[in-house]
């Protein structure tokens, strides 16, 4: 009887057989598709090529940072706008992306040669400037008309510019500066017959502790300071800013800015270094006293903002500090709370002093379609459009002149910030690659002891000039 | 011909098998031993990111994180005795619970199998899902742990428990000890269901008691599969990045409180741009795993000879 097992070279030989059949399977160009009701959902499927077809709009793919319901709304918005207007021309696609994946979409978009999406949004300074310095990014100059370079102050495309070759590596959308606000509880406020504090009438920060302390309730209804008050029985806290590692570097470095009128990490005489002036000093010891002085509880070191807004609008905390975009994001998640807005601490009189810079979107090197990419970042920064995308996000629009449209112009919410403006004098600071290890690994550090009274800031301020001359300068 | 068949055979069993194990040894080669030397080439250069101008610069980002006071260096010290406090507590109060799970499944008990099931429903989910539901339980407004300690009374009010700069590593190490167990109850339920019963029947007819039988009959028996399951957690824990970066480093900010030396070399190469010292702390780090490895071969070496 023939043996019929199978020998290992007829196993051999048959893989081989199947491989290369199925390998040749696979070179075969795909058969053009059959006429049926499948046939329209496939095309729409198919990636945009560098070349359309005739009569087809050139499609482009904004990927959107964009990460609270209306912030979405916002762009979304927007798209359809542009798309309208625009129809049988260009199509612009919306891609969900997000902060902390944009660095890894981009890189590996560029390394495999294209695929991703023509415009992306990410923050100017460290990140696009970065994104620029290892040619991810395109220049966007030859893209731009006179009217394009109309639509943002200089300073705002300075403060885009990279410095050596003075490219301009991004639009402008939102601006992270100034847009800190003092965010109340109106009916706390009433009760204790506080005055909240206008842009004309400011509140400095030895006020704004001591209402602060009117506003602490124990459990009994007594506030801080009162006789018979309880600290272990809050049940109300005056108020209550975030002071993480991030914040007091972030809002301690602004609030000195604003009173200094230039950066507190800059250089002087060719070195890199940590220079507070005494208003500067004054303004920083202040801020991060607060828990040591009684009127913030300690549990705000380490509140996270979703934390920190449930805090706000459950009634445990009667004034927050936070940004803008702070309200869009509490208005979303708690519709029925009613909140207000006042300026942070000043000097009466003071000029408010803000840094350039914030968030734009980016050209990507890859781009098949430059020229339209472009034309859509650039529309999109006209004061009627922009302020779609900007009141979305609850921040400050990098043209100025969409504060003039609705629905920023019916909000007074708003007012606040474009009484800042009106008072406001903008400046850039420099662009030095170990900030960011600086933060991490000297100020942030260093700066939370002064919080937690480990240290007192005199101390820490020698600290921070010491360490950031070997720091900033390797 | 007897000349081509001699060939062919030689073609069959000297070259075929290595045809055969060449994309394996070509993929390890480029996922394995290339980014391994080349990381520990860098160690020795002055590569900050990629694109830089690269030069030899010996020992000195060795020499720099060894005594350097400023940027990662001077929380290089911290970084390592935290790993080691990590790796520690992770990995001893995964083996008293695996071990203790591992007894109570060895039993028989109606739905036995589904517990054996369920107990491995943490190495089913992945770190990031577990770290981010971990991190939701520790806020202090809504999470679940603030929640009912509050109720018990052992929490007069809300409390930051991870997250924070100066954060402690204890939060995480609970997450660490939940998230590994189940692979020890595994490995040493396999060592338990190797130990024979009549061991057990003969001791009990001798008198001993469950301590005593434990002691004398169960840890002697399954002191091999105990040091193969300790040591390879060890390896892996002592590496482990997820969960101490997801829930440690909320909101993206350096927790130096609940910090190892992998999120300290990650932090120095990726976040503050050098690559090279980054690198360098990775050799350090793994030089301390090729120790414990070393020692661990020796001790099988022993007990083999013996």
């Amino acid at each position: 009887m023939r043996d019929r097992r199978l020998t290992r070279r007829a196993f051999l030989r048959t893989g081989s057989l199947a491989g290369a059949a199925l390998l040749a399977a696979a070179c075969q160009p795909s058969p053009a598709p059959t006429a049926g009701p499948t046939q329209a959902k496939v095309a729409t499927s198919v990636p945009p090529t560098a070349e359309p077809s005739a009569g087809q709009p050139v499609a482009i793919q904004l990927w959107s940072t964009a990460w609270f319901p209306s912030s979405i709304a916002g762009r979304m918005a927007l798209v359809d706008k542009f798309n309208k207007e625009h129809e049988g021309r260009v199509k612009v696609d919306y891609i969900q992306g997000s902060w902390g994946e944009a660095t890894t979409y981009i890189q590996s978009g560029v390394a495999a040669g294209g695929g991703i999406a023509c415009v992306i949004e990410y923050e100017v300074e460290g990140g696009a400037q970065d994104w620029y310095r290892k040619g991810w990014i395109k220049d966007l100059r030859p893209y731009m008309s006179e009217e394009d370079w109309a639509l943002m102050i200089e300073a705002q495309w300075k403060a885009r510019e990279y410095p050596d070759d003075g490219a301009i590596i991004a639009n402008g959308t939102v601006l992270w500066e100034p847009m800190q606000l003092v965010l109340y509880n109106p009916k706390h406020l009433e009760a204790a017959s506080i005055r909240p504090a206008t842009v004309t009438e400011p509140w400095s920060w030895a006020e704004l502790i001591e209402n602060a302390k009117l506003l602490t309730l124990d459990a009994n209804g007594k506030h801080l300071g009162e006789d018979g008050f309880d600290s272990k029985q809050v049940v109300q806290w005056g108020f209550l800013p975030r002071l993480d590692s991030e914040k007091v570097w972030e809002w301690g470095l602004r609030f000195a800015q604003q009173r200094m009128g230039k950066p507190v990490v800059r250089q002087e005489n060719g070195k890199w270094g940590w220079n507070l002036d005494e208003k500067g000093k004054q303004v920083y010891a202040l801020f991060l006293s607060i828990v040591q002085e009684g009127v913030t509880p300690s549990l705000a070191i380490g509140l996270s903002g979703d934390s920190l807004h449930e805090a706000f609008a459950s009634g445990k905390a009667s004034m927050i500090l936070r940004e803008t975009f702070g309200i869009a994001i509490i208005k979303d998640n708690y519709p029925d709370f009613e909140l207000a807005a006042m300026p942070t601490p000043f000097e009466k009189g003071d000029k408010v002093f803000y840094k350039a810079g914030g968030e734009g979107m980016v050209l990507v090197s890859t781009c098949d379609h430059p020229q339209e990419a472009a034309q859509f970042m650039f529309w999109m920064m006209k004061p009627e459009n922009l302020a779609l995308y900007a009141y979305g996000n609850g921040m400050l629009p990098a043209n100025y002149a969409a504060l003039d449209k609705e629905p920023f112009a019916s909000d007074p919410t708003w007012d606040i910030i474009k009484d800042y403006l009106a008072r406001g004098e903008v400046y850039t600071t420099p662009y030095n690659p170990h900030l960011i290890e600086f933060r991490d690994t000297v100020a942030a550090p260093t700066l939370m002891a002064v919080v937690e009274g480990k240290m007192s800031f005199d101390e820490a301020n020698r600290v921070l000039e010491e360490q950031a001359a070997t720091l900033l300068n390797q | 011909m007897k000349g081509s068949s001699v060939t062919n055979r030689l073609r069959k069993t000297v070259v075929l098998p290595y045809l055969f194990i060449l994309p394996a040894a070509l993929a390890l080669l480029a996922f394995s031993l290339y980014p391994f030397l080349s990381g520990v080439g860098y160690s020795f250069t002055s590569i900050g990111w990629i694109g830089d101008q690269v030069r030899f610069v010996g020992l000195e980002n060795y020499r720099r994180i060894l005594s350097g006071s400023v940027g990662a260096p001077k929380f290089f010290k911290q970084a390592f005795v935290q790993s080691i406090e990590w790796t520690a507590a992770v990995v001893a109060g995964q083996f008293v619970v695996g071990m203790f799970a591992a007894l109570v499944l060895n039993e028989r008990f109606p739905g036995r199998s589904v517990f054996r099931t369920a107990v491995l429903v943490p190495v089913a989910v992945p770190t990031v899902i577990i770290a981010l539901t971990w991190q939701w339980m520790y806020d202090p407004f809504y999470g679940l742990i603030n929640h009912y300690l509050k109720q018990v009374g052992l929490l007069s009010g809300p409390t930051a428990w991870v997250g924070q700069p100066n954060s402690p590593l204890w939060p995480l190490i609970v997450v660490g000890i939940w998230r590994g167990f189940p692979f020890m109850t595994v490995m040493l339920l396999s060592g338990l269901q190797g130990i024979p019963q009549e061991l057990y029947e003969a001791a009990r007819v001798d008198g001993a008691n469950a301590l005593g039988r434990f002691r004398h009959i169960t840890l002697p028996l399954m002191r091999t599969i105990i040091a193969i399951a300790v040591v390879l957690h060890v390896l892996w824990w002592w590496n482990h990045f997820d969960i101490i970066r997801v829930i440690g480093s909320g909101g993206g900010q350096f927790s130096y409180g609940a910090m190892t030396l992998p999120i300290l070399a990650w932090y120095e190469a990726f976040a503050w741009s050098h690559l090279a010292r980054g690198a360098a702390i990775s050799v350090i780090s793994m030089l301390v795993l090729l120790a414990i490895m070393i020692w661990n071969a020796r001790r099988e070496g022993r007990s083999v000879k013996l």
